[in-house]
């Protein structure tokens, strides 16, 4: 009999210790970023959240809740529509609670897995930081980070997709951010007809290549391939609107040599992501060109047939796969 | 020979079981703040050096990577070392490194405020989650230092002033390293002279500091002298 009680420790021991493994480890099911081959690796870094089922699924609840604003009223899909490329189209300004207007255009959210700074001038320096932006500001949602967390923890639901997501279902300020973000980050428009000729699937017509050829050799250096942004600072030649008073970058480094430059924006569904720049004074594509056509500053200068031309081009950015994903939608 | 082996297993077990109790005591670092040698509490006022009135209604800060060192070389440093300090919470006020940190050290370094990296992590749970209300939604990174109340001699609305000191880039960094020579090896009290903040105030130029720049990094080259050990 002796001899068996070491054995039987030892078996206690392994079954104690499987116990202790099997309740504490947690396995939500992971749901790896999709895109190209030929694209460079996201900047973003993905070891700290990695994507998971759950954790997008919440990310994606929060997006269109208006819980996040301090009078239930907004949610963030009020000013980012996925079927406009997730701007808020028709306003030139973004209003928010009470109605009240910012002072700038709310951007398409596409590809932000590779972008290294967020908002027009940059103000904020990771895509989990940025929703407390919106959630802070008294022109957007009006509502404290902390109060938002109080009320995800009074509800049932909610604490039910943090515990799916995180293996806890006390709602904190980290996860939410990181939630919302894991939604954010599959935001992938990956599928333009300009993708598919690239892929080799499809051609473009004479007017498209042409298109193409006068983009490269006048836009691209900033709103370059794939992503028809270099997620720069740039200075476009726009004059400062005196009433806005908007001078972009140089609000975040205070450097002079920053004034009056832009976050390069994306190009990708652009025909439907109007009105444009920072403060949406274009309402048409057309006007946009009009304002690059003869742009010393720039040194662009373009025949109204190459606008015509640079046009078709930039209409294969559009992404229907993208707009009219359901998985994007408002869930349920 | 099974109750040898037996014998050994339980030994282990003991030892594993006991082993963290018997070594040294914990280390307990306590910040006091205080305002010409007198300790202060929120709300009531000290006098100020001329004195003028003035009281703290906020003081909130954070103290990060701990290292002890002996005879100048380290000895120990604590991971994931951020904490939080809020005069409104007490048990904020005292850090206490578990036992077996160090048995032997004259010197701690830590660093006021957050490092850079902290800075551009996303976010971050614990003492370091945004719902802390010592992060700026407009203009990313934490704040490192916020020191908030009334003096007689602001010139703003209700006397009421505001300094939240924070900002990782250069050329207007904020963090800043204190290296506090130590004796004491268990209950370690540290002062916060907050007079000497307040000595490089003109509160004419500056009353309300709400973002990086340089004022908040003049401001924060100042707070290294605040902290000091404390003199029976
Ligand atoms: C009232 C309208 C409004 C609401 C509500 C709103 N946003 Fe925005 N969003 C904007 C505007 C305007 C900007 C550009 C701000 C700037 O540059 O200063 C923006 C910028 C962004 C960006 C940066 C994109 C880039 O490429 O730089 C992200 C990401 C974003 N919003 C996500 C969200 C999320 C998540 C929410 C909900 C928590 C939200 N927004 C709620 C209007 C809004
Ligand atoms: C020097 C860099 C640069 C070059 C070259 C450039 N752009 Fe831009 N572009 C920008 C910046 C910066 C903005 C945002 C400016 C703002 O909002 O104030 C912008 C905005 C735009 C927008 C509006 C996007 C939106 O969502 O609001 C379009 C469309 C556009 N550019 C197209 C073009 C085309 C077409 C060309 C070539 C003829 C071109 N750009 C060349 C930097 C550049």
């Amino acid at each position: 009999m002796r001899n068996k009680l070491p054995i039987a420790i030892a078996f206690f021991c392994a079954v104690y210790c499987f116990c202790v493994a099997a309740t504490s480890v947690f396995f939500p099911e992971p749901a790896p970023l999709e895109y190209p081959e030929t694209w460079p690796f996201p900047a973003y870094d993905f070891s700290k959240n990695p994507l998971t089922k759950p954790g997008i699924a919440l990310g994606r609840q929060l997006f269109y809740d208006p819980v996040l604003s301090k009078d239930s009223t907004i949610s963030c899909s009020n000013c980012h529509l996925s079927y406009t490329a997730f701007t808020h189209v028709d306003h030139a300004l973004s209003h928010g609670i009470h109605d009240r207007i910012g002072t700038r255009n709310s951007p398409a959210l596409t590809n932000l897995a590779w972008a290294r700074s967020f908002m027009w001038d940059g103000a904020v320096n990771h895509l989990d930081m940025q929703a407390l932006a919106p959630i802070s500001s008294p022109v957007e949602m009006e509502e404290k980070i902390e109060n938002v967390v109080e009320k995800l923890r009074r509800s049932a639901g909610y604490r039910a997709m943090f515990f799916q997501a995180f293996g806890d279902s006390l709602a904190t300020g980290e996860r939410l951010l990181k939630a919302l973000a894991q939604f954010e980050l599959t935001l992938v428009s990956a599928n333009s007809k300009y993708d598919r000729v690239l892929a080799g699937k499809e051609i473009f017509t004479d007017q498209e290549q042409n298109g193409y050829r006068l983009f490269k050799n006048n836009c691209a250096r900033c709103h370059s391939e794939p992503f028809f942004t270099n997620y720069g600072f740039e200075k476009n030649g726009l004059p400062v609107d005196t009433a806005l008073r908007d001078f972009g970058r140089m609000a975040i480094t205070r450097q002079p040599a920053d004034s009056l430059k832009f976050k390069v924006p994306t190009l990708r569904n652009i025909e439907f992501s109007y009105p444009y720049m920072h403060d949406g004074r274009f309402r048409k594509l057309g006007e946009v060109l009009n304002h690059y056509a003869h742009n010393k500053e720039l040194g662009i200068e373009l025949t109204s047939n190459e606008k015509v031309d640079l046009t078709a081009f930039l209409l294969t950015l559009t992404d229907r796969t993208f707009l009219f994903n359901p998985d994007f939608a408002f869930p349920r | 020979m099974p109750t040898r082996l037996l014998r050994m297993l339980v030994l282990a077990v003991t030892i594993c079981l006991f082993a963290p109790a018997v070594q040294s005591q914990n280390i307990t670092l306590h910040f006091q703040p205080e305002f010409y040698g007198k300790n202060i509490a929120l709300e009531q006022g000290p006098a100020g050096n001329n004195g003028d009135s003035l009281s703290i209604h906020t003081l909130r800060f954070y103290l990060s990577h701990f290292v002890f060192y002996k005879n100048g070389k380290e000895v120990w440093q604590e991971k994931d070392s951020y904490h939080l300090l809020d005069m409104e919470d007490k048990n904020t006020m005292a850090i206490v490194f578990k036992s077996g940190a160090a048995d032997d050290f004259d010197q701690i370094n830590f660093l006021i405020g957050t490092d850079s990296l902290t800075n551009v992590s996303g976010a971050l749970g614990g003492d370091l989650d945004p719902t802390k209300g010592m992060y700026w939604a407009w203009n990313s990174g934490y704040i490192n230092f916020k020191i908030e109340g009334f003096s007689e001699n602001c010139p703003a609305p209700g006397n009421l002033f505001q300094f939240h000191i924070g900002g990782y880039l250069p050329p207007y960094q904020t963090a800043q390293a204190v290296v506090l020579p130590v004796s004491e090896k268990n209950m370690i009290r540290v002062d916060v002279e907050l007079s000497r903040f307040f000595e490089n105030i003109d509160w004419k130029d500056a009353h309300n500091v709400m973002s990086p720049g340089a004022e908040a990094a003049r401001l924060a080259k100042t707070l290294p002298a605040l902290f000091h050990i404390h003199a029976e």
